[in-house]
C-alpha cells in the first residue's frame, strides 16, 4: 500500500528519463516523475498526475520500481514501496517549479504543447523571470493553440509559482 | 506561346503563389488554433483560390473580354478579402501582445 503522505523525489535516472523519454510511460506517469520535488506529499500531485488520490500508487509503483523516484528520508516515516537501484540518489528540487510548469503545459496542450514547452524550457536555461516566461508561453498559446486553454494554463500556471 | 513581358509577369506570379501556397499549408502544423488558427484557414483557402486563378493566366490571350472582366473583378474581390483577414490578424496579434 503506497503511503499518500510520502514524500518523494525524482532519482538521477528519473532526471534522465525526463530528457530520453526512454520507458513507456503513461502521461500521468511522466507528469508525475516531472513534478515529484522531494517537497510536497503524494497526494497532492494527484490532479497533476490525473487520477484520484487513491489511484497515486497504481501511478507510482511502476516510477519506483524503474528506480525513477524515491522515498525521500525524512519526508515520511512511514512505510516505502520500493527502493530505488544503488547508486540512484534523490535529485535536489532545483528546477522543480519549470518541470511543474513543463508537466503542466504538457497535460493542457496535449499534443500541441511543444512550442509551449520549448519557450518554457529557453526561460529555464536563461534563468529568467518564471512568471514572465509562463505568461510568454500563455500568450503564445493564445495565439496558435487555443485561447482557453492558455487561459486555464496561466490560471494554473501562476497558481503554482505562487505556491 | 510568346515570351513577353505580361508571360515573363504571370509565370512569374504564378510561381510566387505556388511558394506561398507551399508555406501557409506547411505552417498550418504548428498552427493548431487560437487568434492566429482562426484566420490561418481562410487564408489557405484564399491562396488556394488565388493559385488556381492565377492558373489562368497563360489562356488570358484567348479569352473573351467579359469573362476577362469577370475573372479579374473575382482576383480584385477576394484580394481585398484577404487584405481585410491579414489586417485583423495583424491587429488581433498586436492587441494580444501589448496585453
Amino acid at each position: 500500500m503506497t503511503d499518500l503522505q510520502g514524500v518523494y523525489a525524482r532519482t538521477e535516472a528519473g532526471l534522465q528519463e525526463i530528457k530520453a523519454r526512454a520507458h513507456d510511460l503513461t502521461r500521468g506517469q511522466r507528469n508525475l516523475l516531472i513534478v515529484l520535488d522531494g517537497k510536497g506529499a503524494l497526494a497532492s500531485f494527484a490532479k497533476i498526475a490525473g487520477c484520484a488520490p487513491e489511484q497515486m500508487g497504481e501511478v507510482l509503483v511502476p516510477l519506483v520500481q524503474q528506480g525513477l523516484v524515491a522515498l525521500v528520508p525524512g519526508g515520511s516515516n512511514r512505510e516505502l514501496t520500493q527502493h530505488p537501484p544503488s547508486g540512484s540518489e534523490p535529485l535536489p528540487a532545483g528546477s522543480s517549479q519549470v518541470q511543474a510548469l513543463i508537466a503542466l503545459a504538457e497535460r493542457v496542450f496535449e499534443k500541441h504543447a511543444g512550442p509551449v514547452v520549448l519557450k518554457l524550457e529557453k526561460a529555464s536555461a536563461s534563468g529568467g523571470d518564471l512568471l514572465a516566461a509562463a505568461e510568454s508561453a500563455a500568450k503564445l498559446a493564445k495565439l496558435t493553440i487555443d485561447e482557453s486553454k492558455a487561459q486555464d494554463f496561466l490560471v494554473e500556471a501562476r497558481r503554482l509559482i505562487s505556491a | 506561346m510568346q515570351l513577353d513581358m505580361i508571360t515573363i509577369l504571370g509565370l512569374g506570379a504564378v510561381l510566387i503563389m505556388l511558394v506561398n501556397l507551399f508555406q501557409v499549408i506547411s505552417l498550418k502544423s504548428q498552427i493548431s488554433g487560437g487568434v492566429v488558427g482562426k484566420s490561418w484557414n481562410v487564408m489557405i483557402l484564399l491562396v488556394v483560390l488565388f493559385a488556381a486563378g492565377y492558373m489562368i493566366l497563360p489562356f488570358l490571350a484567348t479569352m473573351p473580354v467579359e469573362t476577362l472582366r469577370t475573372i479579374v473583378s473575382l482576383i480584385l474581390f477576394f484580394g481585398a478579402i484577404y487584405v481585410l483577414v491579414t489586417i485583423r490578424l495583424i491587429y488581433g496579434i498586436i492587441k494580444e501582445l501589448s496585453a
